[in-house]
């Protein structure tokens, strides 16, 4: 291919290098935190030490007269000037408390800010802290969820009696309630030749950002404005928020985010946040706050996973799966709707229990329950690995009790057939879950790794092998909730000929500058690197909803799409006057507009551009077209998205769905406990692929946040609610040198429902590796009979497993013997 | 996350450095242990006397041919690239190395990681095993003092107020050039769970030294089962019957990564695992436990 043919190819579909690389890793990217405004006043968070408590009193007199200290208030004092945090999102089951930025007369959790200080700098800030007197009535911490005494069944009655509730104005500690069923449960039950049943538990781990949260607030007292410069994954909801809480008109409002150090759903509400922006109302000086890691590891939004379900697969005996039976129990920290927004992954959790499998009837139960812990927040994920976890523990529980090869056993029951209602509702669109099966057991070469794990048995080493179907979910659209589901793009070809593209999607690392730049530029017939993508000024860009739920190749990207297919359909035209040759008869690409089949016949998009503009200008360019200039806007909504409940109550929420499957490879080390995991095959389809190079490491890194996750990262609490794991020495994330191998592999079935064929994507690898490495460790341990269906995978856990194993295996022949005995006898 | 303030001094000399100590102040060596905990308020010294310009606490010396001495300041790095220590005490180069990372390696000291008494300490797991000699200084002279006996509690030193760790000798000789250090943690480059050093004995006489770290609130040289294996050999019911030793007669260390009871199981193994290293090879360096 010569040069020029190459500059006439479609930037959609290449691994070209990410645009914002260069800026990030020279540390010259832009986060909330490199900027400081002159006479900025530093804020400091005063926290409850106690997880449960009434406030009775606080004095904040002292620090106030403290050197530097220009602000200080306490949370009675700061009520007077905001409104209550409101609620993310209402839907029906969920209950939200009334909290404000800064606690009044309760704290819920450890960490819970209750006093707060604006200083000349942050030693001093963090020295008046230390002068403001609390006294507080210490209650009892309500620190786990009993899962014995949840009631499932009945009707508002305390769900765990026992327990102090959390929030006075409740009847219990109950934040959700949701309950789904379809078709004849009961009847498939009966009707079944084997029922398998599991206890799958995964414990609290969360979102650790490297840029925890940083806000710098200015408010101009003048002139009744403010900026806020803050690290979140949604800056129109954000504006539209501080409004409501600040009583200010969304006009004088203005929110900036520039780079944002990773979200992965933990900056998708105003929490803390709000305490320095109330400094900067109350001083009219621009006040910073960048926390540090301990308070994102005691305060931020750290509640995630902490799930157990109880389970039951009917099936037939030839593998078929006749009916599922779930009770999802929670415990959400002291609230997932307004201090954080993880809630809902429980709903999204249950409704993709069934995952890529036809399973017709089916009956879930999903309670969570308050604890004194910090906010149940989002995480990559969202509850797709909630469903996950469970239909992949089940599916490798029932092939063991029919005794048939797991990989058979989930290909007679994925689906093959697309568009697929599944009958909690979302249709799978398309996909290709039993190709990527068969693609990772080929890649895998699942005979040579059985022959091996023989082989190293023999030599008493441990090997065990894994394999899981995944369904990836993408674009959540979730009704009464900022999280709506449109997304909005304006694309403007300068007379330059170059191009800015305005999106209200929020880049938070996933590569948005780059890949929105291939799909304009393809449209408009330039470079990428002619294209630049803005964002994150609410000023600047139109009202967009940000990132959220994978909803960028989904939402972000067609959006984008829309507006610059009508740029390049003015450009076109612009061009046939130029050129004397119909539209339909030109093509873009290059940087050219060219007649097709005659190269001599072309301009440069540049000259197009200018001429339409200004020489001769938009009467005689684009004589008769409503809008004459080379710009656009679009909003994009998704027609499969459904807000209208059917005769069922289904809803669809999601309308894309990738599709995927992934296998591993384990060591156990079964006197250390120590689990090597040696290697992950990943085969992925989401689509058309818009830049290959950005999407495998957007599964590469999810894959790795579920890695650390399922085996060694995990928040604890002392038995008075304290927390153990405080920094990042004791919350271990993984580190370059345990990352295991992952090889990644693509399919592309394209979307028959976006635009460019798009699916979204970027939680993939959280989705499948928690069940995979669950089923490779325990296929490791088979010869001891251990069942692993709990995590963290620690080595005690390992160690307790197999002992649990021996004991079982040695109680039952005795069992045996002694009936052999008797049978003698 | 901010220091409440201090008083900074930054003496050139340790006699200096013992007068500060002796006003109140408190030692700043490498920074990775106190830094953070400055930080967080954890600890609020008045003084903090930074060591960093007293180049005569630096270094590794091979004067005596029965010993080496190493500076208290002595960075992990230079402990885990020095050529003499690689020949002379390879399991002190291993256990430096597999400190931290490449960015605590630089920073860290081996005085530094005595002093602080983590009972997870690489660095005093392999001196407790080579029966290394702490030296000890303050304003009115010195005291010698084995490194096993450097710490009365977890994260409690055994220095009295004033005291300054100025070096550390390690006896050469006696299978110190075959000893082989494990650990095992949840990932490379983390605090081990349990790290071990042995250091096989000389001839028939003396048997093997063991240290154990993560197992006990200090690390500790594991007499016990040192005593069970020269009796019972190194069979893993010795060693098992020496920890429980060990055990009832100290408090077991624990935290969210293993309660004591995994602890003494992992020595247990790790020891194992070491016993036959040494008495296997002439050096170990492997990678894996």
């Amino acid at each position: 291919m010569t040069v020029d043919e190459m500059r006439q190819q479609p930037w959609v579909g290449r691994r070209i290098p990410r645009q914002e690389d260069n800026r990030l890793v020279t540390g010259t990217g832009r986060f909330a935190d490199d900027v400081t405004p002159q006479g900025a006043l530093h804020c400091a968070i005063l926290r409850s030490p106690h997880p449960h408590a009434r406030i009775v009193r606080v004095d904040v007199a002292r620090a106030r007269s403290m050197p530097g200290v220009v602000a200080a208030v306490s949370g009675a004092e700061a009520r007077e000037h905001w409104a209550p945090l409101p609620p993310n999102f209402a839907l029906p089951g969920i209950v939200a408390p009334r909290v404000y930025g800064l606690a009044v007369d309760k704290v819920v959790y450890e960490g819970e800010p209750v006093a707060a200080v604006a200083a000349t700098d942050r030693y001093l800030a963090e020295d008046a802290l230390e002068a403001i007197e609390v006294e507080y009535e210490v209650l009892e911490p309500v620190m786990d969820v009993d899962e014995g005494a949840v009631d499932w069944y009945g009707d508002g009655s305390p769900a765990s009696p026992a327990s102090p509730r959390l929030y006075d104005e409740w009847d219990d500690n109950v934040q959700v309630r949701y309950d789904f069923a379809y078709g004849d449960v009961e009847r498939s039950f009966g009707e079944a030749d084997a029922v398998v049943e599991a206890r799958v538990a995964v414990h609290r781990y969360a979102a650790v950002p490297l840029e925890p949260r940083a806000v710098v607030a200015e408010y101009d007292p003048d002139g009744r404005t403010l900026t806020v410069r803050v690290a979140t994954q949604v800056p129109h909801q954000m504006r539209t928020t501080y409004a409501r809480i600040f009583g200010l008109p969304e006009t004088s409002v203005r929110v900036l985010t520039g780079d944002v150090g990773g979200g992965y759903g933990s900056k998708g509400q105003a929490d803390g946040d709000v305490v320095p922006i109330l400094l900067s109302i109350l001083t009219g000086r621009p006040v910073k706050w960048a926390e540090t890691r301990e308070e994102w590891m005691l305060a931020g939004p750290v509640g995630s996973r902490g799930y157990v379900h109880h389970a039951e697969l009917a099936l037939r005996s030839d593998g078929t799966v006749l009916a599922l039976r779930d009770r999802l129990l929670a415990d959400v920290g002291c609230d997932g709707v307004v201090r954080a927004i993880g809630l809902a992954a429980l709903i999204v959790g249950a409704t993709y229990i069934p995952g890529p499998y036809r399973i017709d009837a089916y009956d879930v139960r999903v309670r969570g329950l308050v604890t004194n812990k910090p906010a149940y927040g989002a995480y990559r994920g969202y509850g797709k690995d909630i469903a996950n976890q469970l239909i992949e523990r089940l599916m490798d529980k029932a092939a063991a009790a029919l005794g048939m090869d797991p990989l058979e056993l989930r290909r007679r029951n994925l689906l093959t057939e697309f568009p697929h209602e599944i009958c909690t509702g979302p249709i799978i669109e398309s996909g290709s879950f039993v190709e990527c099966l068969d693609l990772v057991q080929e890649k895998m070469d699942l005979p040579a790794l059985r022959r091996e794990q023989e082989r190293a048995r023999a030599n008493g080493r441990f090997l065990g092998v894994g394999v899981v179907s995944t369904m990836e979910p993408s674009a959540g659209a979730i009704p009464m909730s900022v999280f709506s589901g449109f997304e909005s793009a304006t694309v403007r070809l300068h007379p330059d000929g170059t191009v800015t593209a305005l999106t209200g999607l929020q880049p938070i690392g996933q590569g948005v500058q780059t890949s929105y730049a291939q799909v304009v530029a393809d449209c408009v017939g330039v470079s990428p690197a002619d294209v630049r993508v803005r964002w994150g000024d609410t000023d600047a860009v139109p009202y967009g909803l940000g990132a959220y739920a994978s909803r960028g190749a989904t939402f972000g990207v067609a959006a984008a799409h829309q507006a610059a297919t009508e740029v390049g359909r003015k450009l076109l035209l612009a061009a046939s006057v130029a050129l004397e040759v119909t539209p339909d008869d030109l093509e873009l690409g290059g940087g050219t507009v060219r007649a097709k089949g005659s190269p001599g016949t072309a301009m440069d998009v540049a000259d197009v551009a200018q001429r339409t503009y200004f020489q001769p200008g938009p009467y005689a360019m684009l004589p008769g077209e409503k809008e004459p200039v080379l710009e656009a806007s679009a909003v994009y909504t998704n027609p499969e998205v459904n807000w209208l409940p059917d005769e069922h109550g289904r809803l669809r929420i999601y309308p894309t769905h990738g599709s995927g499957a992934m296998g591993c490879l384990v060591e156990v080390d079964v006197e250390t406990g120590g689990v090597d995991v040696r290697k992950v095959w990943y085969v992925h389809d989401s689509g058309r692929l818009i830049n290959p190079g950005i999407v495998e490491n957007q599964l590469i890194g999810s894959s790795v946040q579920a890695f650390g996750g399922t085996m060694f990262e995990q928040i604890v609490y002392d038995d008075a609610g304290t927390l153990l794991t405080r920094t990042l020495g004791d919350y271990q994330l993984p580190n370059a040198a345990s990352v295991p191998d992952i090889e990644v592999s693509h399919i592309e079935t394209p979307s028959p429902i976006t635009p460019l064929g798009t699916k979204g994507l970027g939680e993939g690898g959280h989705i499948g590796i928690g069940a995979v490495l669950l089923s490779a460790v325990e296929d490791a341990l088979r010869p001891f009979g251990a069942e692993v269906l709990e995590t963290p995978l620690t080595p005690p856990r390992i160690l307790q497993l197999i002992d649990r194993a021996r004991e079982s295996r040695a109680r039952e022949s005795r069992a045996q013997t002694a009936g052999a005995v008797r049978d003698d006898v | 996350m901010r220091p409440a303030s201090f008083e900074y001094v930054r003496p050139p000399s340790t006699a200096e450095a013992c007068r500060a100590l002796a006003d109140g102040g408190t030692a700043l060596a490498g920074g990775q242990s106190l830094l953070p905990l400055l930080k967080l308020r954890a600890v609020r010294p008045a003084l903090v006397v930074d060591l960093n310009r007293i180049t005569e606490l630096q270094g590794i010396g091979n004067g005596e041919a029965t010993e080496l001495a190493i500076g208290a300041m002595t960075r992990h790095q230079h402990v885990a690239d020095d050529p003499v220590v690689a020949s002379a005490v390879p399991l002190l180069a291993e256990a430096a190395r597999r400190t931290g990372d490449m960015q605590v390696r630089a920073r860290g000291t081996i005085g530094g990681n005595v002093c602080f008494a983590d009972p997870r300490a690489n660095m005093s797991t392999a001196l407790v095993a080579l029966g290394a000699v702490a030296v000890v200084e303050r304003t009115a002279g010195s005291r010698q003092v084995p490194v096993a006996e450097m710490f009365s509690d977890t994260r409690v030193s055994a220095l009295r107020p004033g005291e300054l760790l100025t070096r550390l000798h390690v006896p050469l000789g006696a299978g110190a050039d075959r000893g082989v250090y494990l650990e095992f943690a949840p990932q490379p480059n983390g605090v081990p769970i349990v790290n071990v050093a042995v250091v096989p004995g000389d001839g028939e006489l003396a048997g093997p030294r063991i240290a154990v770290g993560g197992l006990l609130r200090t690390t500790c040289r594991a007499t016990q089962v040192e005593k069970a294996v020269r009796l019972e050999g190194a069979t893993s019911a010795a060693i098992r019957r020496g920890i429980e030793g060990l055990l009832a007669d100290h408090e077991g260390y624990a935290d969210p990564r293993g309660d004591t009871a995994y602890r003494a199981r992992l020595a247990s193994v790790l020891i194992g695992r070491g016993l036959e290293r040494a008495a296997r090879g002439p050096r170990t360096t492997e990678r894996e436990v």
